[in-house]
């Protein structure tokens, strides 16, 4: 049965800090110092990426959990990919705007999350809006559709719990909408 | 029981050639037609689109001019110190009253708007279809906006709430200027005083507003090209739904409404946005309905939906 939310995304996409917005408990994660020169500059607030997952928890009620797992989008973890995606409802994609590869990017992690999880629905959620306002959300949005990916696209501030939880409200009219319409 | 109320209809008079006393009798004659619930928006003509062509026939040049948007089917009325019937327009005698000026119009505005549609209301959105996709400045009051579709912007020009001149975006009484050359735009742009994404500007003012903005082929099927780019939870809930199902595949608006449990008039208004923003796609064709293909959500899922707010039990039950 699915009983997973998978975010996945590239170093600074914002998936710890999302999936901490909307989980009832702290993600437990594995956070090392970030050593490449290069993405302390581009991240300049953040001296710690995740390196292996997040995890955390959403109770339902009656002891029941939606477990909730972050997953880097490095392809050198990608072993874990399969592991996390079975049993995944759902896979949110998290871009940040200032990823200079962002479609690239989300092309990739789409195609391969799909085949993983062919059950599962997926929305995408662009991150750092404040930091990239240049960014062609329009442009974005209508490659994905035009590499075949008809998906809920929103910007959304991962520090801000409201935001993610509409973009998994979407996620989940769409996994409800596709699975009986 | 009280009445249903008649909603207001608009329409755009163009005035041609008249002197001072004229125009002034034109704009007190056309405010009357409120009467007749028409809120009119006399504005001197530079042929743009208008509803009713007032000009003074006095020289061969207004009498051409009258004579061939007539042709054209527009209603005219001309103003002349010569001999009417000689004219072969309608027209009023130089120096016509407010009254007889009133009385023309009406005769003309009605008898051109027999079906009722013609004189919708002139929301900022139905201006827009004149732009064609060009720059264009919109204003209504104290509300004024650039749009440039092309370039999937809104700039506000007067330093007025957001959310205000999104409802004031889809009342009566815009008026447009295109935009040709780039210093005109440049020159707007320099009072600018905020930006926001055209469909942003577009969606929002359809969740604000009862009407939807385009009007909406009741019979046709149509689905939605992508997500529109939103500011996030602006939306109102019971639209995902219903938007995540036209992503699936097209449907007809009365079939979409019932089968996600959402009100014709919610539908029809996240159509209507849709096609303001270009994100309806008309050309799908329709899909047989999967009647009896049962519920393939799991209680599970049900809870999950809970915990996050939503409520599918009216939703999709096909």
């Amino acid at each position: 049965m699915a009983t997973k939310l998978v975010f996945v995304g590239e170093m600074g996409a914002g998936k710890t800090t999302a999936i901490r917005s909307i989980s009832d408990m702290e993600p437990i994660s594995t956070e090392m110092p970030i050593s490449d020169e290069a993405a302390l500059e581009a991240f300049e607030d953040k001296s710690h990426t995740t390196v292996a997952l997040d995890y955390s928890s959403i109770e339902l009620g009656d002891g029941e959990l939606l477990h909730v797992y972050g997953v880097p989008g490095q392809a050198y973890l990608d072993f874990m990919w399969p592991i996390v995606a079975e049993g995944a409802i759902g896979v949110i994609v998290l871009v940040s705007a200032l990823n200079p590869r962002a479609l690239p990017s989300t092309l990739t992690l789409l195609e391969h999350f799909r085949a993983l999880a062919p059950e599962a629905c997926f929305a995408v959620g662009i991150t750092c809006q404040d930091r990239e306002p240049a960014f062609r959300f329009t442009d974005f949005r209508n490659a994905l559709s035009q590499a075949g990916h008809r998906l809920p696209v929103m910007w959304v501030d991962a520090r801000e719990a409201s935001q993610v939880d509409f973009l998994v409200k979407a996620l989940l009219s769409c996994r409800y909408a596709e699975a009986v319409a | 029981m009280s009445a249903p109320a008649r909603k207001i209809s608009a329409a755009v008079i163009g005035c041609q050639g008249l002197d001072v006393l004229h125009v002034m009798r034109l704009k007190v004659a056309s405010s009357l037609l409120m009467a007749e619930y028409i809120q009119a928006d006399v504005q001197e003509w530079n042929q743009q689109k208008v509803d009713l062509l007032v000009a003074s026939a006095d020289d061969s040049r207004g009498q051409e001019l009258l004579r061939e948007a007539d042709r054209k089917g527009l209603p005219v009325l001309a103003v002349t110190r010569n001999v009417l019937s000689s004219l072969g327009v309608p027209g009023v005698a130089y120096g016509a009253s407010v009254r007889e000026i009133f009385q023309q119009l009406r005769q003309l505005l009605l008898a051109a708007d027999s079906s009722g549609e013609r004189f919708r209301p002139r929301t900022l959105f139905r201006s827009l279809e004149e732009a064609r996709g060009k720059p264009c400045l919109l204003h209504m009051g104290l509300v004024k906006v650039v749009v440039d579709a092309d370039q999937t912007q809104v700039t506000l020009l007067r330093d007025i709430p957001y959310e205000n001149c999104l409802r004031a975006a889809a009342e009566a009484g815009w008026t447009l200027s295109l935009l040709d050359g780039d210093t005109t735009l440049e020159q707007c742009m320099s009072d600018a005083v905020g930006q926001h994404p055209f469909e942003d500007f577009c969606w929002r003012a359809a969740a604000l507003n009862s009407e939807p903005l385009l009007p909406v082929d009741l019979q046709g099927h149509c689905r939605l090209r992508g997500w529109p780019e939103v500011e996030t939870g602006k939306l109102p809930m019971q639209w995902l739904l219903p938007m995540a199902a036209m992503m699936i595949r097209p449907w007809r608006p009365d079939e979409l409404a019932q089968a996600t449990g959402t009100s014709l008039d919610d539908v029809a208004r996240i159509m209507g946005a849709a096609a303001c923003t270009h994100l309806l796609d008309t050309s799908s064709a329709p899909v047989a309905t999967p009647r009896g293909s049962g519920n393939k959500v799991s209680g599970f899922f049900s809870r999950i939906a809970k915990r996050f707010g939503l409520n599918f039990s009216k939703g999709l039950q096909v």
